[in-house]
């Protein structure tokens, strides 16, 4: 009866505790939005790459969302990275934290109850230069010869061409905007502040997301939500390259009808042909990085397949990198170079596609895979993985997944397992490999 | 009651039906011309067959439900969503039935018209040799223990005011199955048998996962120990490890208590799971109906082929030879003409467009609705119903609208050109017979 009562009482929280939590949380969030609205400048956010390939390195991001129930480690401690040109699918149940790391990328943690805590998200980003006083310095056009050389005058300078009035003609960019001097700076996303980041935002890391009934606004037209877009972002384009440009992104994600979509509300359209529209704002800026967070799942299957065989056609035309948030691991098997199996907040395994399916390692990896009936083979019964997730706020520091694991040792209950390099693309977070790993180097 | 019950059974066939259809469908019937036919053409079907009693345990005839989406100035419905149109199967005791299918198609709505949570239209429902589908509501409430359902979101189809000793036991308490003394104790049992710990007796559903919530559902459907469960999506709303331990438990309370399960659900790997025979619908028709072997090694429909090519397979080295199809499912309201399907086959041929296949068996109790499948004869019978069909509606056109314009008559050509666009269709020989009926 004891026993009973205590796991009655567990998710009771008394007056005077939930009082405490109350005075730490404000204390915490008070200090993170200290942290954001001061002044910062460049030298802070500006970072180098570990590896010169990846567009996007997470860094041992914690991210937590002060509750009242007390702070629950959404993301605690994710490591991995996204190679340039590639698709990285990240997989886990839900409330394993894959969606909040995608939000943290973004920027898009609800604040001030969710923040980023500690550690980094490093992106490649192409950020305008700017000069002395701030401002982005435009490129002009200029005179050239028959072999497109710029022409120069006496004193070896540029010669600009000049409009009517005297004044310097900004050169365009091949989506009609004007175009700005750039450079290729790598940026701590984690430490930028809001003002930069809408910089990046939508031009440079562009999300699609969830549930395509929600996310578009139902008051406005298709037409003026994709608009939107590249008026932000595409500085000084114009209405009706911006119209070409709209109808060109609706023409691309294989809508029929694009003059015609253009003009309807979003309640006009299907499931399927709503995704498209977001998978088009998505496109509309040619991001570098396209994050996709479950893009299919509120879709019937003939629609899933005809939008993933889009994703996968745009990735080849746009050259950019998909990141591939998911709970369904056919999904994953069918888009992703690489695989990372997130669980309870943490990475506990990752690996390239071929690693994760054939050799998965860690028990929690095996056991999704045993768990999900497939078409092409019969069982008698699914395997399932015991028990639930463990509840958020106050994990245990042993694994999280000791007590739902049929392999678990007396090792497991010591401190969480660090990562084990089994091959040179595929890691674990798992005792069981330890041996294997050390055996390996000693060979 | 005894006296209501035997004067029931007297009455013969047409009599049954007027009695017994809904009174807006029959006054629809009379005023509006095109599906209002259909409507009567339907029930003339079932009053013809009403002397056949089913052998199964649950069988479906002929099951249509239509929903009212337009009326017109007078009130009287004039446009129908055919929900659910013309499905019939048949399902033994202690087997399960899955139903998939795209969302839209009228999976749930079939479910939920077989336990007469919505009326009939017309067709009829047999529960163990006992046509259900015909009996007054408060007859059917009788037997409603014996058939229960499982709804689809664990998250909205629970009362949040009511502890889960209350939701599950409620209904038992409401059908007499329980008294108050044993209350308790009837409910922990069911509860026990649906993994859920005692002590969430007292608990709300909001403290509780989605799993739990799903596990509390099921318990409520079992507490009236039924021998048919309509599965509604059980699993569509959880996570992958939840999902399997939710499906091994059906399968074991199947095992135990010997339910005969209908398992609506659109995921094909599931229903493949836990199905023995799968029916397949599209646009509330049904357009293969098979054993589960026969199915997914044998598959006809190429609706059916391109539902399971679009599933992924978790394996990185299959190499999927997808048939993808184009476009979405179309409006229910305004269905395709003909095989509803031919807008998005890719084996569509000139009848599908014009001529609705026939729903028949194939091989040995494998049926599919598609003119791939037809005879050399049997095609050539549908073109004459068709052509028979459309020279009818061109008569009818015709003497209609000698009625209303007599003067227009005289100038055949011009009758010819707002004839209904339909016959303008047919192929070129019979254009010549069609003029001379004109």
């Amino acid at each position: 009866m004891a026993v009973d009562k205590q796991e009655r009482n567990k998710h009771y929280i008394s007056r005077k505790e939930s009082r405490e939590i109350a005075k730490n949380n404000s204390k915490m969030i008070r200090n993170f939005e200290k942290q954001k609205k001061r002044k910062i400048r460049p030298e802070e956010y500006v970072t180098e790459m570990k590896d010169p390939n990846n567009i996007v390195e997470f860094d041992d991001l914690h991210t937590f969302f002060f509750s009242d129930a007390g702070t629950v480690k959404a993301v605690n401690g994710v490591t991995f990275s996204v190679p340039a040109g590639s698709t990285v699918g990240v997989v886990g149940e839900s409330g394993c934290g894959k969606s909040v790391t995608s939000l943290s990328l973004m920027q898009l943690v609800q604040a001030p109850s969710g923040q980023i805590v500690s550690g980094s998200i490093r992106f490649r980003a192409d950020m305008f230069k700017l000069d002395e006083h701030g401002r982005k310095i435009p490129v002009y056009e200029t005179e050239t010869d028959e072999d497109g050389n710029d022409k120069l005058d006496e004193n070896g300078n540029k010669i600009y061409k000049l409009d009517a009035r005297g004044k310097k003609i900004i050169k365009k960019n091949e989506l009609g905007g004007n175009m700005y001097e750039m450079e290729r700076e790598v940026v701590d996303i984690a430490k930028m502040p809001t003002q930069a980041m809408r910089m990046i935002r939508g031009r440079e890391i562009s999300m699609i997301f969830q549930e395509p009934m929600t996310s578009l606004n139902p008051v406005f037209t298709i037409g003026n939500q994709l608009d939107e877009v590249g008026k932000l972002h595409i500085e000084g384009i114009s209405k009706e390259k911006v119209k070409e440009r709209s109808i060109e992104m609706l023409n691309l994600v294989g809508i029929a009808d694009p003059e015609g979509v253009y003009k309807k509300y979003p309640h006009e359209l299907s499931g399927g042909m709503r995704q498209r529209v977001m998978i088009a704002i998505a496109l509309l800026c040619n991001p570098k990085l396209i994050i996709a967070d479950e893009p299919t799942t509120a879709l019937d299957v003939t629609i899933q397949a005809q939008i993933l065989d889009l994703l996968r056609e745009i990735k080849g035309k746009i050259n950019g990198s998909i990141m591939l948030i998911t709970h369904d691991l056919g999904v994953v098997a069918e888009m992703a170079d690489y695989v990372v199996v997130m669980y309870a907040g943490k990475v506990i395994e990752m690996g390239t596609a071929e690693d994760i399916f054939d050799r998965p390692l860690h028990p929690y990896t095996i056991g999704l895979q045993k768990s999900k009936p497939t078409v092409d083979q019969v069982t008698d019964e699914l395997y399932c993985i015991p028990g639930f997730v463990p509840n958020p706020i106050n994990m245990p520091n042993y694994c999280y997944f000791r007590d739902r694991c049929d392999k678990c040792m007396e090792k497991c209950s010591g401190e969480y397992p660090g990562y084990v390099q089994v091959t040179p693309t595929h890691k674990v977070a798992c005792y069981l490999y330890k041996d294997m790993a050390k055996e390996e180097t000693n060979g | 009651m005894a006296d209501k019950k035997t004067k029931k059974a007297d009455v013969t066939g047409e009599e049954t039906i007027k009695t017994e259809q809904p009174a807006e469908v029959l006054e629809t019937a009379a005023a509006v011309e095109e599906p209002a036919a259909e409507v009567v053409a339907a029930q003339e079907e079932t009053a013809a067959t009403s002397e056949y009693v089913s052998d199964a345990f649950l069988e479906v005839r002929n099951l249509c439900k239509y929903f009212v989406v337009g009326t017109n100035f007078f009130g009287r419905p004039n446009k129908w969503l055919k929900a659910v149109d013309n499905v019939s199967f048949k399902l033994q005791k202690g087997k399960t039935l899955g139903i998939v299918g795209e969302s839209g198609c009228g999976k749930t709505t079939m479910g939920r018209t077989i336990l007469r949570l919505h009326d009939v239209t017309s067709g009829e429902v047999w529960f163990k040799g006992e046509k259900i589908s015909d009996l007054s509501n408060r007859e059917f409430d009788k037997r409603r223990p014996h058939m229960q359902m499982i709804f689809q979101d664990p998250y909205a189809s629970l009362s949040p005011r009511l502890t889960v000793g209350e939701i599950i036991g409620e209904a038992a308490r409401q059908h007499g199955m329980v008294d108050k003394a044993g209350f308790y104790d009837y409910v922990i049992e069911v509860m026990k048998m649906c993994g859920l710990q005692p002590h969430y007796f007292e608990r709300y559903p909001h403290e509780f996962s989605g799993g739990q919530r799903q596990r509390i559902c099921i318990a409520r459907a079992l507490a009236l120990k039924p021998e048919l469960v309509i599965c509604d999506e059980p699993v569509s709303a959880l996570d992958v490890s939840i999902q399997a331990q939710i499906i091994n438990m059906l399968i074991e309370l199947r095992k135990t208590l010997g339910l005969t399960y209908v398992f609506i659900s659109h995921d094909l790997s599931v229903v493949k799971h836990i199905s023995d025979e799968v029916g397949v619908m599209y646009l509330g028709t049904m357009v293969e109906y098979g054993s589960k072997e026969s199915i997914f090694e044998n598959t006809l429909h190429p609706y059916t082929k391109a539902l399971f090519s679009a599933v992924p397979v978790p394996n990185v080295h299959v190499k999927m030879n997808r048939v993808i199809l184009k476009g979405d499912i179309p409006s229910p309201v305004n269905p395709p003409s003909g095989c509803k399907f031919h807008t998005r086959c890719d084996n569509c041929m000139e009848i599908c467009s014009k001529v609705a296949p026939e729903y028949k068996e194939v091989e040995q109790g494998h049926f599919c609705a598609c003119h791939l499948y037809n005879s050399e004869e049997d095609t050539a019978r549908l073109w004459a119903a068709y052509e028979e069909e459309q020279r009818r509606i061109a008569e009818e056109y015709a003497a209609k609208h000698a009625k209303h314009k007599p003067e227009k008559v005289a100038e055949g050509e011009d009758d010819g050109a707002e004839a209904p666009a339909e016959v303008q269709g047919i192929p070129e020989g019979e254009h010549s017979g069609q003029a001379a009926s004109e």
